[in-house]
């Protein structure tokens, strides 16, 4: 495992790029550096003992990308060490059996090696690099996460332009100059963005000492100091690498020191050719030319202008009834003001607060004036007097602040404050949408089941202005008015020339009366149009039942409770009745809803009380459903149908023996559900395709996260009336598994999926943007419920230890050598008596627990000879139902124990989860030592930055240990003893423990595990004592019993 | 002369390295938006109206005198020119320069008007030039103000001469000192005369006159703070019975170690020519010869509105070193504000928003800022967008299909 890190080092010069040093921490060395602890030279820091190799790291991660052509550079960094050895920056490197002791750390010097580019091509690394690397060899530390955020910004400022090309000097004398590409960042937030970032750095990020040499007491750079120079350096870098192709073509010798300067920011070589007393004056009448830069103001305020709009309309346009007032803004903090009267008065200087915000009020306020009586004469008039306090303006005049004036001034980093309904609803020309019952009379009843897929709503497209309805004369009236700021009713409204024209438009072509679907209406109702024909879609108005389903399907509250079925066995908790009626009212408008409860919160048994539902209401089900699920959940969801649903029937369609074609369609028209996986819908597609269902329920729907994917794609195409989907991870966070999920459900909704992606996922996933995920949670947020096992309405209705099991099936492979296994050792046992044969048979049981685990286990022996990469997860039914019950988990936040019987198994685990989850897990077991588990029990339960998946040797850690920051418990492998497994499990169900403690125990169907269980449950010709002498009393078996003992069923 | 950038070359001259480049319509024909500086100079909506039309100027002033100012150069140098024109004909003839708009003058030619004075002056490598416009010495009116004060008091020969020197860049370097600045300006000697123009301070009595009227009216205040002298500054001091600019002999007191008996020398006229320039750049330079700093006028200015001395600012405190902490935990991670950082990486809504806030640099005549550097904002900004919203992370079916390959049994 790698952790890869970014460290920035500032450019000692002012011409150098300045440039980013990639090294990793690799684990393997640090179980050396470990094992054998360097000694330290005294003075000259060392060479960091796991940073890997530069050339290692080249072959590693380069190839392909511009590192492959760096150069090997290093870096002083100083790092919290311990001992001889810098503190590991993250768990996932620390391996079992390492004891590392991180109390008491002290800051040490290390020569950190890796390799080094100039800032432009660090950006491309820096980009590009994937969060995750496609085989899980490397991570991103938090330093080079880090500077992608701050990547961002530099992409931000070039995107918008922000950026000045500069002159400056190169040496202290002033005798060369460089020329320079300057970031602008006087935007609004770009002060506290800074700010958050220089407060939020990682200090690795600043831990290279300003001067090397300094060894005691060093010096290290600012966080500001360090942000401001990559910012600075990318910025020129890129615009030189990227605009090279636009430089203005000059003659060689061209003597105009201007023109020099400008092409000097294309080149590589920033430096100018022209002399210096050429460039001295040059650089001084850029100065001047920048001064206007920082006219509205400084760091701590800026100069504001209020327009205030006259109570009423004046009489004669002419008449000056306008004020624009003038002021300064502190920048951190709006509230905090100065008026011109305050700023004449001299008032200030006695209150620090306002003070320390608003240095030379007076010179401030002038130079802002004197600026934005440029960009806006009718300023100058007011200049006239000694102390300006504002300005008069007629009706023209304010239009052409607000609309002409007003952005430019903005631009220019004034704040500008117009009227409060500028460019506000209700104060502009806009349309709004009455949506209404098609037809009055009918008010459907809900729970009636008879409204169909394409349930319409009427439409009203309405012109509006001051919150009213505004009818044709009276838009040809104001049109003809001529004015671009009127008063109707009392209100200031616009009657811009663009909206005046967005409207005529209106009038002809906007189809004003329809019948749109209930999806469609949603969308509207939810914000997600905001326009219609270039006017904003100010509001919509609903009506009749339309009202109700939209009260509703915006808050949960609201929704009719429903009993549950009658024929359901078992009984809904109150959440769980919640989330059935959520379901039921989905349902009943035809809408698909996605149901992603936590694990554990029994969203199978809501899905089945509305098939339940249905078919009491109906008699029987509309059409068959189909559920579809991962392969390794099939059994279990046939299981639960049993155990709950028993009047439900089921065909299970999975295997090679399944139906085919018209066979298939016969079966499934008489059945209520059928039960397939993901893989063989993909695989049948045609003709489950063919089949109109009533309903499709996708289980673990993240499985069409990928919505190119063939399996995606078949899925999408089934016709199916009511679409359901559960989920137990947290889709709103994952934003194209959002979108195809959505896609699925109501299929239009989220638009497409390119625009989806433009306007949604990048700018909130990559950049942070809060308002898009908030529109984008309002507009999805109907439609998904999740409850989490910690809401207290659900912690309440949940008992304190939940237990499932989790049928797993055995791989083809698996499937194949179990066979063999029993055939080859049967036939010994049979051959054998007295020790031997209970020798072999207890060889067997081994054997075949073994290959349920992993072939790999059975068949390397050693964990060290296994290699744990993408195929090996394939070839374990088991193992690929642990690693999606462990995302779940991670996802949610909980810490898990995971208990095997064998070692061996638990080493594989320990190597094989931390790649492939991006967590780390550590392992306890019998060769561990005793200070050793000590700690591992410690950072397990108090660290916060602990494992969150604890394995476990039954035997080693069943007993004995408090672990009660688990809330989940796997057991990976059966014992025949259940109160063993039972105190196991009390390592976290115990006192201290504060939540729900759910417990899983994986049993693979048709073996010998499911075999045991039966046998557990039912107890039957066992008694305790019996069972609680281990494997003994198996060998005791004569043949037959045996053979139905291990016999692969199913 | 045979400058046009736009004349045919031969095309079988060896010497021609650019013919492939050559300009293909004939001359005098209106250029097309082929030329990728036509292409972005109408997605800019710049508005002038006279950008698109065919620049008359370029068959009277070649390309390259326009940005060396209206002479002619050395005849070298117009060999020069020649090959360059055809190598760059099409993209300099479209360098549009800030004065574009007033083409309609003859091209002042002192060679042909002013006979050769005796002696030539030695080339000069590296001088700085004065800014003119098509001929015309300073371009605003304060600037033009202070070349007429030093106008009255020379005869026309030095003063042209003055004029040759400073657009020929024979000043070699200029910088402040007490009441003025010292030049050294390049003569026909090796060794750069010293020149010094001095202006005799106000009296602090006559300051306070100054100030008072300046005072009383917030726009003179408003406009040198943000980098304009305004406009009725002369009659604000008039009204005081002063004079802010040179007017009564000896009010501009001039040095030159040149041998000339005459003062002002052609030497001291060229320094006073580029002076001009630097007024554009800081309007207190002015206030500074007359014996007040720029902090003295704006404290004067406030103290006369009735406003309070300036108190001692704090000086804005550099962020404090923070030592590094040894705890692991909080040395690699990052701090929580980080989440509420953010960024919107869209284009601007109106494109060149830094070049539009400043307008084009006083200080550069030769080239309209926008048109060097447009493209190339216009590009990175692109670039920056592409960068943003390409979709690296997209799984493509490939690498989706692996996960479906899920055995089924």
């Amino acid at each position: 495992m790698l952790i890869l890190h970014g460290h920035w080092q500032s450019p000692r010069r002012s011409t150098e790029p300045g440039g980013m040093l990639f090294w990793a921490e690799n684990s393997r060395l640090l179980v050396d550096a470990v094992g054998h602890p360097p000694v330290l030279r005294k003075g000259i820091p060392s060479a960091h003992p796991y940073a890997l190799p530069s050339r290692r790291l080249r072959e590693e991660i380069a190839a392909g990308t511009p590192l492959w052509d760096s150069e090997s550079q290093s870096a002083y960094l100083a790092l919290p060490t311990v001992g001889s050895i810098p503190v590991p920056s993250s768990q996932i490197l620390v391996e079992d059996e390492i004891n590392f002791e991180t109390t008491n750390p002290v800051l040490e010097h290390w020569s950190v090696s890796g390799l080094w580019l100039p800032a432009a091509k660090a950006f491309g690394v820096l980009i590009n690099l994937p969060e995750d690397s496609p085989s899980g060899s490397f991570r991103l530390g938090s330093d080079l996460k880090f500077w992608r955020m701050v990547s961002n910004l530099v992409l931000e400022t070039l995107a918008l332009q922000k950026l000045i090309p500069s002159l400056e000097s190169a040496d202290i004398l002033g005798q060369s100059f460089i020329a320079r590409w300057r970031p602008v960042l006087d935007g609004e937030k770009d002060e506290f963005r800074l700010r958050l970032l220089s407060e939020g750095m990682p200090s690795i990020c600043r831990a290279e000492p300003l001067d090397a040499e300094a060894v005691i007491r060093p010096n290290y750079p600012t966080a500001r100091r360090v942000i401001d120079s990559f910012v600075e350096c990318m910025c020129d870098g890129l615009m030189r690498t990227w605009t090279r192709t636009k430089a203005p073509r000059i003659m060689p010798g061209e003597d105009d020191p201007a023109l020099n300067w400008i092409v000097s920011l294309f080149q590589e070589d920033a430096g100018v050719k022209a002399s210096s007393a050429q460039l001295q004056a040059l650089e001084s009448g850029l100065r001047a030319w920048k001064r206007s830069l920082t006219a509205a103001g400084d760091s701590t305020c800026r100069v504001s202008f209020k327009l205030n709009a006259p109570q009423v309309e004046p009489a004669n346009p002419l008449e000056k009834a306008w004020h624009l007032e003038y002021g300064l803004q502190a920048r951190d903090d709006h509230a905090i003001k100065l008026t011109s009267e305050q700023i004449w008065e001299n008032g200030i200087s006695s209150n620090p607060e306002y003070a320390s915000r608003f240095r030379q009020p007076q010179e401030k306020l002038l130079t802002g004036l004197g600026y934005a009586a440029r960009l806006f004469p009718p300023i100058l008039p007011s200049l006239e007097v000694s102390k300006p306090c504002g300005v008069d303006l007629d009706t023209s005049e304010a239009y052409r602040f607000l609309r002409e004036a007003s952005p430019l001034i903005e631009e220019a980093g004034f704040v500008v404050s117009p009227p409060e309904w500028w460019d506000r609803k209700g104060a502009r020309l806009a349309v709004r949408l009455r949506l209404e019952p098609e037809n009055k009379e009918i008010t459907p009843r809900p729970t009636s089941g008879k409204m169909g897929l394409d349930q319409l709503v009427r439409f009203t497209w309405e012109l509006s202005l001051g919150g009213e309805r505004i009818s044709r004369e009276e838009f040809e009236r104001l049109a003809s008015l001529h004015t671009p700021l009127v008063q109707i009713r009392g209100q200031w409204v616009q009657l811009e020339t663009t909206q005046l024209e967005a409207a005529s438009k209106f009038w002809s072509r906007q189809q004003q009366t329809g019948s749109m679907n209930l999806v469609q209406a949603a969308l509207y109702s939810l914000g997600g149009e905001e326009a219609s024909e270039g006017l904003p879609v100010d509001e919509v108005i609903v009506d009749g039942w339309v009202r109700e389903w939209l009260h509703q399907l915006e808050d949960q509250g609201r929704l009719i409770m429903l009993e549950q079925p009658f024929e359901l066995k078992g009984t809904l908790r109150p959440y769980q009745r919640l989330g059935y009626s959520w379901l039921t009212f989905f349902r009943n408008y035809g809408m698909g809803a996605c149901l992603a409860d936590d694990m554990g919160l029994g969203k199978t048994i809501q899905a089945l009380a509305v098939l339940l539902k249905e078919k009491e209401t109906n008699g029987s089900l509309p059409g068959p459903a189909m559920l579809i699920c991962p392969t390794s959940v099939v059994t279990n969801w046939q299981r639960e149908v049993t155990k709950f649903a028993p009047s439900i029937t089921t065909m299970v369609h999975q295997g090679a023996a399944r139906l085919r074609g018209a066979a298939f369609i016969d079966a499934a028209r008489k059945v209520d559900l059928v039960l397939s996986s993901y893989a063989v819908v993909r695989q049948d597609a045609e003709t489950i395709q063919s089949i109109p269902w009533w309903s499709v329920i996708l289980d673990e729907a993240q499985n069409i996260k990928n919505s190119n994917a063939k399996q995606t794609q078949a899925i999408r195409k089934l016709q199916a009336s009511y679409r359901l989907a559960l989920t137990g991870t947290p889709v709103e966070n994952r934003l194209s598994e959002l979108w195809s999920i959505m896609q699925f459900l109501n299929p239009g909704y989220l638009g497409s999926l390119e625009n989806f992606r433009r306007y949604y996922a990048l700018p909130i996933e990559r950049f942070g943007d809060k308002e898009a995920a908030g529109r984008l949670k309002k507009l999805v947020s109907p439609f998904i419920l999740r409850r989490l096992k910690s809401d207290p309405a659900v912690i309440q209705d949940l008992p304190e230890k939940i237990e499932v099991k989790d049928f797993v099936h055995l791989t083809h492979e698996q499937a194949e050598l179990y066979k063999s296994v029993v055939d080859d050792v049967m036939a010994k046992v049979q051959a054998s008596e007295g020790i031997e044969r209970r020798g072999q048979i207890l060889s067997l049981l081994t054997q075949l627990k073994q290959i349920c685990n992993h072939p790999d286990q059975w068949e390397k022996k050693e964990a060290e000879a296994v290699t744990t990469d993408d195929a090996f997860s394939r070839r374990s039914g088991k193992m690929l139902r642990l690693l999606e019950m462990l995302e779940e988990i991670i996802s949610e936040g909980d810490r898990v124990l995971l208990f095997t019987q064998y070692a061996e198994m638990g080493k594989i685990l320990a190597s094989w989860l931390p790649k492939q989850l991006g967590v780390s897990a550590q392992f306890l077991y019998g060769g561990t030592p005793p200070e050793i588990r000590d700690q591992m029990v410690k950072r397990f339960q108090d660290d916060p930055h602990g494992p969150p998946i604890f394995i476990l040797s039954l035997k080693a850690g069943g007993i004995g240990l408090n672990l009660t920051r688990a809330n989940q418990v796997i057991h990976f492998d059966r014992w025949w003893n259940p109160a063993v497994e039972d105190q196991a499990t009390d390592r976290a169900y115990r006192i201290g423990q504060k939540q729900n403690v759910q417990v899983h125990k994986m049993i693979t169907v048709g073996t010998l595990e499911e075999r045991i269980d039966e046998m557990i449950e039912s107890k039957k010709g066992l008694a305790d004592a019996i069972i609680s002498s281990g494997d003994q009393w198996l060998t005791e078996m004569n043949t037959e019993e045996l053979r139905d003992l291990v016999t692969l069923r199913g | 002369m045979n400058d046009n950038p736009l004349t045919p070359s031969n095309p079988n001259d060896p010497s021609n390295p650019s013919q492939p480049r050559r300009p293909r319509r004939p001359y005098g024909q209106r250029p097309t938006n082929q030329g990728q500086r036509h292409d972005h100079r109408s997605k800019y909506g710049i508005s002038s109206p006279q950008r698109n039309q065919p620049q008359k100027t370029t068959g009277q002033t070649d390309g390259q005198n326009q940005r060396g100012g209206p002479r002619r150069r050395i005849p070298e140098k117009t060999t020069n020119s020649s090959s360059y024109s055809h190598e760059h004909g099409p993209y300099i003839g479209n360098r549009r320069k800030p004065s574009d708009k007033r083409n309609n003058h003859e091209p002042r030619s002192t060679e042909e008007t002013i006979a050769r004075p005796p002696s030539v002056p030695l080339k000069a490598v590296g001088g700085i030039k004065a800014l003119t416009e098509n001929g015309q010495f300073g371009r605003n009116w304060w600037a033009r103000r202070w070349i007429h004060a030093m106008e009255k008091l020379m005869d026309g020969r030095r003063l042209s001469r003055g004029q040759d020197y400073a657009a020929q860049g024979q000043v070699l370097s200029m910088g402040e000192i007490k009441n003025g600045v010292a030049a050294t300006v390049q003569g026909s000697r090796v060794k750069p005369y010293r020149v010094t123009i001095q202006v005799m301070p106000l009296k602090a009595e006559e300051w306070e006159k100054a100030l008072d009227v300046l005072a009383s009216q917030a726009v003179f205040a408003a406009k040198l703070l943000a980098g304009e002298m305004p406009e009725n500054i002369e009659e604000a001091f008039q009204s005081a019975g002063l004079s802010l600019f040179p007017e009564r002999p000896g009010d501009l007191v001039t040095q030159c170690s040149c041998p000339d008996w005459a003062n002002p020398c052609k030497h001291v006229a060229a320094a006073h020519y580029i002076l001009g320039d630097r007024f554009d750049e800081d309007p207190f330079l002015l206030f500074r010869m007359r014996g007040r700093s720029q902090e003295q006028v704006l404290e004067g200015l406030r103290l006369h509105r009735g406003g309070l001395a300036e108190e001692e600012t704090p000086q804005t405190v550099e962020e404090p070193s923070i030592p590094l902490v040894s705890d692991p935990e909080n040395f690699w991670e990052p701090g929580e504000q980080l989440s509420g950082f953010s960024v919107q990486i869209k284009m601007p809504k109106v494109s060149l928003p830094i070049l539009r806030r400043l307008g084009q640099p006083e200080i550069i005549r030769t080239f309209l800022i926008e048109d060097e550097l447009g493209a190339a904002y216009e590009s990175a900004s692109q670039a920056a967008m592409f960068l943003a919203y390409s979709d690296s992370s997209g799984v493509t079916e490939e690498t989706a299909s692996g996960s479906e390959s899920e055995e089924d049994n």
